[in-house]
C-alpha cells in the first residue's frame, strides 16, 4: 500500500484533500484578494444608488452568439423615478458611450473609471462621450436638487 | 452553522459600519468560492478576477440591503455566477462568443505541472479529479468550500436542487473509484500489482 486510496477516508476529508489540492493547483491570485479589498475604499454613505435593472448583453442568449464591432448594449438603471439608460457601442478596446437620464433634473455629470472621474457636459439629461477604455464604470450625477446619485458599476 | 452564520452577520453589520478589517475578513472567507465559480465557467484568470471584482463591487453596493445574512453566500455566487455569463456573452476579452453549450464545460485548464506542487497521495487525486466527468469537476470545485449549499450549487449548474446530493454522492463514489485505480503501479514485470 502506498497510502493513496484510504477507504476510511470520509467525504467531508476527500473534500478538504480536494480543496487544498486545487488551491495549489489553481490558487487565488494575490491581487485578486488585494483587489476585493481596496474596493472597500469606494464605498460612499452620501451616495443614492441607482440599481442596475436591465442589460441587454443577459438577454443576447443562444440566437445572438456571434458578436461584431459596433455591437450596441444597452445599460439601464433606477433609483425611484431616476432612470438612467446607457448605451454602449464597442470600437476596438475603446467604448462610446450615450446617457439619457429622466426623472431628475440634473447639475451635474461625471463618468468614473479605473482611472478617475472625468466631467461630461449634459444637456436635457443626455449625454456622450466618445473613446473611453473598456472596463468598470459607473456614472455620477448630481440632481438639481443636490442629491448625489451613482449607478451600479459595469464593466463594458 | 448557527455560528458561522452569526459570525456573518456580524462582519456584515461592521462592514456595512465602516470597518475595513470586517469587510477584509468577508473578502478572505469567500473569494476562494467565488474564483472557483469563475473558473468552472472556463473562465481564463484575468477575466475571473474580473467577475470576482465585479461581485464584490456588487456586495459593497448593497452591504446595507442584504436582508438575510444566512444567504450571503447564495447571493455571492448568484452574482458571480451572472457576473460569469455576462463576461462569456459579452465575449469576454476578444474571446469569440461562445454558444450556451460551452458554458457547461468545466475549467480545468490549470497548470499540468503540479508535480512540484503535490506530494504523490495528492498528485492521484489531481489526477483523479482530472478524469471525472466535466459535471462532477465543477459540482466538486464548488463543493470543497460549501458541501452543503445545494441550493448554491445548483444555481451554478443549472441542476434542480434535488438532483445536486445524488450527484455528489456519485462524482464522489467515481472519484475514489479512480483513486483506486491510481493504486495500481506496474509492477516490474509489467503487470499492474497493488
Amino acid at each position: 500500500m502506498n497510502g493513496v486510496a484510504d477507504a476510511d477516508e470520509t467525504d467531508e476529508a476527500l473534500l478538504d484533500r480536494l480543496r487544498s489540492v486545487l488551491q495549489r493547483v489553481d490558487p487565488v491570485p494575490e491581487h485578486v484578494l488585494e483587489g476585493a479589498k481596496a474596493l472597500y475604499g469606494l464605498r460612499r454613505l452620501d451616495e443614492e444608488l441607482a440599481e442596475l435593472v436591465r442589460d441587454s448583453v443577459e438577454e443576447r442568449g443562444r440566437l445572438l452568439a456571434v458578436r461584431g464591432e459596433g455591437d450596441v448594449r444597452l445599460i439601464s438603471f433606477e433609483t425611484g423615478p431616476v432612470t438612467v439608460e446607457l448605451q454602449v457601442t464597442e470600437r476596438g478596446s475603446v467604448r462610446d458611450l450615450v446617457a439619457q437620464v429622466a426623472g431628475t433634473a440634473l447639475a451635474r455629470a461625471e463618468v468614473e473609471t479605473a482611472a478617475g472621474r472625468r466631467p461630461v457636459p449634459i444637456e436635457d439629461g443626455l449625454f456622450t462621450l466618445d473613446g473611453v477604455q473598456a472596463g468598470l464604470l459607473r456614472l455620477r450625477l448630481l440632481t438639481d436638487a443636490g442629491r448625489d446619485l451613482v449607478t451600479s458599476w459595469v464593466r463594458i | 452553522m448557527t455560528d458561522t452564520f452569526s459570525a456573518t452577520a456580524s462582519l456584515l453589520g461592521r462592514a456595512a459600519q465602516g470597518d475595513q478589517r470586517a469587510w477584509g475578513e468577508l473578502v478572505d472567507q469567500h473569494t476562494s468560492l467565488l474564483y472557483a465559480v469563475a473558473r468552472s465557467f472556463r473562465l481564463d484568470a484575468a477575466d475571473a478576477n474580473d467577475v470576482v471584482q465585479t461581485t464584490w463591487l456588487r456586495l459593497l453596493e448593497h452591504l446595507d440591503r442584504i436582508e438575510d445574512p444566512t444567504r450571503l453566500v447564495g447571493w455571492l455566487v448568484t452574482t458571480a455566477r451572472r457576473e460569469a455569463l455576462r463576461v462569456l456573452r459579452r465575449g469576454g476579452r476578444e474571446r469569440p462568443a461562445m454558444e450556451d453549450s460551452v458554458l457547461d464545460r468545466a475549467d480545468d485548464a490549470a497548470p499540468v505541472d503540479s508535480g512540484l506542487l503535490l506530494d504523490e497521495r495528492n498528485q492521484a487525486l489531481w489526477s483523479a479529479y482530472r478524469e471525472l466527468p466535466e459535471k462532477c469537476r465543477r459540482l466538486l470545485r464548488i463543493a470543497v468550500y460549501e458541501p452543503r449549499a445545494y441550493e448554491e450549487i445548483s444555481a451554478v449548474l443549472g441542476m434542480p436542487v434535488g438532483s445536486i446530493g445524488p450527484t455528489r454522492r456519485r462524482c464522489l463514489t467515481q472519484l475514489r473509484a479512480l483513486l483506486e485505480g491510481t493504486v495500481l503501479v506496474d509492477g516490474p514485470d509489467g503487470e499492474a500489482t497493488r
